[in-house]
Order: C-alpha cells, then structure tokens, then sequence
C-alpha cells in the first residue's frame, strides 16, 4: 500500500514537473535567427554580429548601452539597446556579439549578450604568426 | 620532454597496475605488493609531470605554448599556481593528478575489496589520460616568445586558485561511487556497498558544494554584472553533479538504515559520475560555442569524450538492468511520515531539479537534433525551481517532525508555535514588501524549514555532533534559497553618471569623482567619494585594460542586511595625456606635480654596437616627495623606440621629440590626476542594493559544513566498523 502510494505520488510529482518544465522549456526557447526574421517575429530571439565601428555609448537617463550589429553574411545592421545591467567587461575586446532580445519600434531591445571573444584556443592556431616577428 | 615521458610512465604504471590486480585477483596468495608499487608509480610520475610543468612556469619557459598562453614574466608567483590550470589541458593534469592521489585513500580504505576496487577505479580515470594524449600541456611553439601573453586579469584572483582543485576533488571522489556500484554488481551483493561508499558520497558532495560557492563568489566579487549564478553551462555543468551526489547522499541514508532503495542509489552512483563526463563534454566540445559566454572551442575531442560516455553509460546502466532482479531491497517504510519517506522525497526532488537543469543546459543539443539549435532563457530555470523549491522546503520543514514524538492530545508544543510564529512573521514580511505569491510562498516555506531544522539542532547539539550534519545543511539551503529570492528578485539598481565637475545621487548617498590614478601600463583606479549620513567612504573602482578585454572591477560595500554593489560601465577620459615642451632648467606644472627638466643626462648616453640612447633628467616633485627620474629614447635598427619613465604614483613620462642643440625636449605626460584643467572626466556606473545577500553566502558555508560534518560522521563509522 505504502509503495503504490508512493509510487502514485512519484510519478505524479514527475508528470507535474515534466508538464512544468515542457512548457517553459518551449516558452523560454530563444532561437538564432537573422536580422530580417528578428525585425519580424515579435517573439525574443538570439542574433550575433559585430559591432559597427567599434562604437558604443550609453544613455545617461536609462542606462541603456547603445549600439549597432552588423549582420556577416548580409551585411544588414540594426541598432541595438542593451538594459541587462552594466556594460560587459568584453564588450569592447569583443569578435561578435549575440544579444538576446525583442525587436521593437526600430530597435533591438536586448537584456541579455553573450561576448564573443578571440579565445585563447583560437588564438593557439594563429600563434605561429604572432611569433614570427620575435 | 620530460613533461610527456612522466606522463606515458605513469600511463604504463596504471595500465601495469590495473594488469596485476586483475592477474593477481585470480590466484590463490594474494600479495598485493607488485600492482600497488605499479600504482605509485602512475601516481608518482603524475605528480612529476604536475611538479615539472609547476617548474616551467616559474622559469617562464615560454618555448611551452600552455605556459606561453597563460603566463608572462611579470605574473606574481602566486598566480603561477593558478595559471597552471588556467586551459583546458593543465585542468585534465590537475584532474588525474587529484584522482591519483585519492587513489591512495581508496587504496587504504577498500580492504578486502581492493582488487577489485582499485582496478576499475583506474580504468575510470583513463578516460583522464585520453583527453591528455590528445592536448597536453607540453606541447612546444616553434620559436621562443619573450615573453607570455599573461594570465587574464580575472583569474588573477584568490578565489579562482582554490575553485579549480576543489572541484576537481569533487569530481574525482564521485568517480568512487561509481567504482563501488560497478564492483557491487561484479559481486552480485549489495548490503557492504553503502557503508563503504558513503564518505566518499559525503567528500563529492561537499568538495563539489564548496567549489560551486566559491565559484558564485567570485563571479559576484569580480565579474561586475552583480549576480552570483548565471545558469551557464559552465555552472550548470558541476551544478548538475552536485545535485546528484547530494541526492544519492540522501537515499544512502535510508539504504543504511533500512536497506531500502537499492537499485536507485545503484542507478545514482553510476548516473552522477555519468553526468561529470557529460559536463566535460558540453563544456569541451564546441556544441555550445554560441550559447555561453565562455568561448567554448572544439578541442577536437568530441569523439574520444562521446565514446567514452557512451561506453560508461552503457556499461553502467546495462550491467545494472542485467542484474535487476537479483537485487533485493527492502520496502521504504511503513509510514508516509516517517524520516525515511522526507529523505526518499528529498531524493526525488534533488534528482528532479539535476535533471530540469540537465535538460536546459542541454536545449541547444535537443533542438539542434529536432531542428534549429536554440538555447534556452534562464528564465526557464527559475519558473521551474520556484516550486520545486516549495516541495523541497517543505519536505525539509516536515522532516524533523518524523523524528520528535508527540504525546496524544498536545500537537501544539512549543516547536510548532515557534514554527508558526516565524512563518507568520516572514508572510508580514513579504506582505510590506509586496513580494509575489509564489516568492513569498517559497520565503515562508524556507524560513519555516530553517526554523525547523534549527530546533531539531539545538537539541541535537547536546549530543553527537555529526547528528547534526542534516540539520546544518538544511539551514544552510534554505537561508541560502531565502537569500537568492531577496538578492535578486528584489534588487534595486540605479544608472549613474559622474562627472570631474558633479557628482550624482541614489539610495541616499551622493556619489563623486574623486579622481582617477593611472596605477599601472594598463590599469586605472578611480575612486568614487560615497557620502551617507555621516559616514563616507570611497569606493575604489578598477580598469584594466587587457588582453581579454577591459576588466572593470565592482566594489561592494556590505551592510549587515545588504550590499551596495557598484559596478563600473564606462570610463572616459579626454585628452588623457598631456603634452609639453621644456627648455633647460624650466619648470612647469601637470597636475599637482611640478616638473624640472635639468638637461639631457651625458652619463646615461650608451654607444654600444649601433644603439644609442638619449635620457632626459627630470626632476619631480609633489607635496614633500621629490626625486629625479630619467624617460630614454632608444635608437634601434629600426628606429627609435620610446623607453619611459613610471613615477612612484603611476603616471608616465615620454619624450616624444627633443632638439639637442637648443636644449628643448617635449615629454607627453600620463595619469598625472589632469582632471580639472582638461574637460570632463566622466564615469559610468550602476548602483544597486543587493538585501540579504549575506543569507546566500552563510547558507552556502553551512551547507559545507553540514557535508563535511555527514563526511566525518560516515567515515568514523566506517573505520569503526573495520
């Protein structure tokens, strides 16, 4: 008795926490798209460019850091307001930037990045030319 | 090359060692003598290729690449330790290092199950050896850099000395588990198994705890972006074992009391050491290159780390399934309240929160199968542990209610008022500041399931201390749950700026520039004047400017009931050098500091093979200090090359164009504190008040100290026993 009903109660808690987190699991899903399905989707998304000219400032009023993407293949920019909190300690190191976030009335409100940096793994295969000159 | 040589001696060592325990098993007089010396020699040359690569870095031999991509010349000693598991093939020689030498104590401890406990234990670590055949960190650059490229700056901190090797010792103790699980299903009997496994559960639960917080501190202490756990896969990825170990610690005690729950500890054994090579594998192969902020890179080892995960698990699970039947287990309890059924719930939630992180920090793999790979937000971690959170709380705050026994008619005792009266108290709390429903909920269960346990505590504590092991801990998680809901759902946080020329206002405080001091080449430290009601002090803020970026440093400021966290965004100073000209015996003024220029130094003139120097004596000085310092040019084959001069304060002078035979020399000056005669110099910051975030690092430490506590009571039994 005490088996089954434990068991009913396993199971139970699992089905809840399954249900639970299969809908988060697809509610909080961000996929890659590009910057023309960003503009048009709604929806929050992941996008990864770099930043145009190296430039960024930030808004004193909101705090916001401002900047612009520029897309690889396309070549497509879109501006881009990032309010997750301060500027990241990368951000101006950085290769490429994937900034989570929704497109809204002309601008890519994102509150997440993720810095892409010139790893030191990929910067073992181009070791050979930095010390060349050595 | 003695680097490599250790490191395929010590591979025939184990190889020989596992071969002789195997052989030595079958026969009749057991001497065990030859397969242990193989041991110490796997563990020894494992020490030497560790203690040879130590030596490499400190004699800066940069013909090494491991130690030219993570050292340089002017890293402090200290920090040469660190960088030496600062890539990914030092941490594989510190990893298999840790697993020799806990090997020892498996040695000692196993008794009469040595021979079969020390070779699988081997076997396991060799996935270890795969990893450094294929990177190791004694691979050699072709030509000799000068110099390193230095350790980033932010790994240039205590705390990440110590994370990497505590967590290490996590991972190799949880590899034992697993050891014994396997040698129980060769032997087909599994009432010795618990008793001997349970310390080492105790050690891996710990050691990978400690870790973990202190890899959370770091991040709040260093990283700026003011919380202390991100959800990512980095994190996830020991979180995940963590939560394993700590569940099969739980249903080991009801295995030792009860014999029950046999296959799923048996299960759990295999599955937590399944899920530490699964974390080395997100966060070494490229999969998730694109959705972390660590730069994962292919090491070219998916193949080797897929293959061996697949033959553990396989292994594992498939021997378990075989022998299915044969293993008896006793049924759980007769009662649902009973201690055994809070522990069997505990089990279940612990097992099902590692498994809902598993699964997120796995979303792009799963994705990528179905179709486009998309990570998921951590938003998603955090809906599902809210409740996750309630049912462990309050299976917590019932638990010790299993253990007191009440007399017919007289359920409200003094406990359950006490329990009643801090829920109530913690609900008016919540109530003021308006938290959510499902927060507060959380809060009063925690702060219940503290208050709980803490009775039970007390009156344990008369006792055997390693009684309150279970009582400690669970304190410790709920403070620490207490403090995550207030520290990060009820942050409060302010943008501000600062200017040379005004100053700005938040959470009654007024924040000004006090100045900037250019400490070093690439570093910058501001002080930020903080003033409150009577009490002011200032806040040293950090720029670094390195190779991995500009690391700015945040500066906490702790108060008993939260932190005032201030974390730099930007700095800009205009015209940061600034440039003059001297004629001989002139002096000017930069900044506070008054400049001499007494002549062209004839002593420091150097003709020496084609090189020609020219120095300028200057004399500095500033409130009572006063010294003479000399910026050189250099003449090299290739021109002229700039030698300056680094005042005692961190400024710097050059000299930029000098003209001999009118005696003129220009010098370019550097962090000379210019502030108010050039333009703005303006700091971008954010404020925030962090409450109670002082319950998140105290419920961490007595969550350590609970393990610790469980490790000492399980291996005093253990030796008792013997």
């Amino acid at each position: 008795m005490v088996k089954k009903v434990r068991l009913i109660l396993a199971i139970a808690i699992v089905i809840i926490f399954g249900y639970i987190a299969y809908s988060s699991f697809s509610d909080q899903m961000t996929p890659y798209v590009d910057f023309r399905q960003a503009r048009s989707s709604g929806k929050t998304v992941q996008v990864i460019g770099e930043v145009v000219n190296s430039y960024s400032e930030i808004d004193t009023t909101t705090g916001a850091l401002k900047f612009a993407l520029r897309e690889d293949d396309s070549g497509d920019t879109m501006e881009v307001e990032y309010l997750g909190g301060p500027k990241p300690g990368n951000f101006d190191q950085a290769d490429k930037i994937v900034a989570i976030g929704k497109y809204e009335s002309g601008v890519f409100h994102s509150n997440r990045l993720l810095i892409k940096c010139p790893s030191k793994y990929q910067g073992m295969e181009s070791d050979k030319d930095n010390s060349k000159g050595i | 090359m003695l680097g490599n040589i250790s490191i395929l001696i010590s591979f025939g060592g184990a190889l020989l060692s596992v071969v002789l325990y195997i052989v030595i098993g079958r026969k009749e007089e057991r001497s065990l003598i030859s397969a242990r010396i193989a041991y110490y020699i796997f563990a020894g040359f494992i020490a030497i290729a560790v203690g040879y690569l130590f030596y490499l870095f400190l004699s800066n031999r940069f013909e090494y690449r491991y130690v030219y991509a993570y050292s340089s010349t002017d890293l402090p000693l200290f920090f040469k330790i660190s960088a030496l598991w600062g890539g990914q093939e030092g941490t594989f020689l510190l990893w298999l290092f840790i697993a020799a030498l806990l090997g020892f104590w498996v040695m000692y401890k196993s008794g009469k199950d040595e021979i079969l406990v020390m070779p699988i234990y081997i076997l396991t670590q060799f996935v270890l050896y795969l990893l450094l055949f294929v990177k190791n960190p004694f691979t050699l650059n072709s030509v000799i850099p000068p110099d390193g490229r230095g350790l980033n700056p932010l790994l240039q901190n205590f705390w990440m000395v110590i994370h990497p090797p505590i967590v290490f010792i996590g991972y190799a103790a949880l590899s034992i588990p697993f050891v014994y699980s396997i040698v129980a299903l060769i032997k087909n009997k599994y009432d010795s198994w618990v008793g001997k496994t349970m310390p080492w559960v105790a050690l891996s639960t710990m050691a990978l705890g400690l870790g973990i917080f202190l890899g959370a501190y770091w991040a709040y202490e260093t990283l700026g972006w003011g919380g202390f756990w991100g959800w990512d896969p980095v994190e996830n990825s020991s979180l995940v074992p963590w939560l394993f170990s700590a569940a099969l610690l739980h249903g080991m005690v009801v295995e030792k009391a009860q014999g029950a729950l046999r296959k799923t500890n048996l299960f759990l054994a295999s599955t937590a050491y399944v899920m530490v090579l699964y974390g080395t594998f997100l966060t070494r192969s490229g999969v998730l290159a694109d959705f972390s902020v660590h730069s994962f890179v292919d090491l070219g080892l998916n193949n080797y780390l897929l293959g061996s995960l697949g033959f553990f698990v396989i292994f594992s699970w498939g021997f378990l399934l075989f022998r299915s039947r044969k293993i008896d287990s006793a049924p759980i309890s007769k009662s649902y309240f009973s201690r055994d059924f809070f522990v069997y719930l505990t089990l279940l939630f612990l097992t099902l929160s590692g498994v809902i992180i598993l699964l997120g920090t796995s979303a792009p793999i799963i994705t990528g199968i179905l179709g486009k790979a998309a990570a998921i937000r951590s938003r998603y971690y955090i809906t599902t542990h809210i409740p996750l959170g309630i049912l462990m709380t309050v299976a917590m705050m019932l638990f010790p209610f299993s253990i007191w026994k009440f007399k017919r008619g007289s359920y409200l005792n003094k406990r359950i008022i006490a329990i009643i009266a801090s829920a109530v108290v913690s609900t008016i709390i919540g109530i003021i500041y308006r938290m959510e429903f499902m927060h507060l909920f959380l809060l009063v269960s925690s702060v219940a399931a503290a208050m709980a346990n803490g009775i039970l505590f007390f009156e344990r504590l008369k006792g055997d201390i390693g009684l309150t092991a279970g009582m400690t801990a669970h304190i410790g998680v709920a403070l620490l749950i207490i403090g995550s809901i207030s520290s990060t759902g009820y942050s409060d946080s302010n943008n501000l700026v600062v200017t040379s020329k005004g100053g700005d206002y938040a959470f009654g405080r007024d924040f000004s520039l006090r100045g900037v001091e250019h400490i070093k080449r690439n570093k910058d430290k501001i002080n930020l004047a903080v003033a409150e009601k009577g009490k002011d002090f200032i806040a040293e803020l950090d720029f670094t400017d390195s190779e991995a970026g500009m690391v700015r440093t945040p500066y906490i400021k702790k108060y008993p009931f939260y932190d005032l966290y201030i974390s730099p965004s930007q700095l800009d100073i205009p015209n940061k050098q600034v440039h003059l000209s001297f004629k001989k015996g002139e002096v000017k003024e930069v900044g506070n500091y008054r400049i001499e220029f007494i002549d062209f130094n004839a002593k420091m003139n150097a003709k020496d093979g084609g090189m020609n120097s020219v120095a300028a004596e200057l004399i500095l000085s500033y409130d009572d200090t006063s010294y003479t310092i000399f910026p050189k040019i250099e003449r090299h084959s290739d021109g002229f090359h700039s030698v300056p001069a680094h005042t005692d304060f961190g400024g710097v002078i050059h000299i930029t164009g000098l003209q001999a035979d009118n005696g003129e020399i220009a010098l370019a000056f550097e962090g000379f504190n210019t502030l108010d005669e050039e333009g703005q110099t303006t700091l971008y910051f954010q404020v925030s008040k962090k409450p109670l975030i002082n319950f998140v690092w105290f419920g961490a430490i007595l969550i350590v100290v609970g393990t610790l506590l469980s490790f000492r009571r399980r291996s005093i039994s253990l030796t008792s026993k013997e």
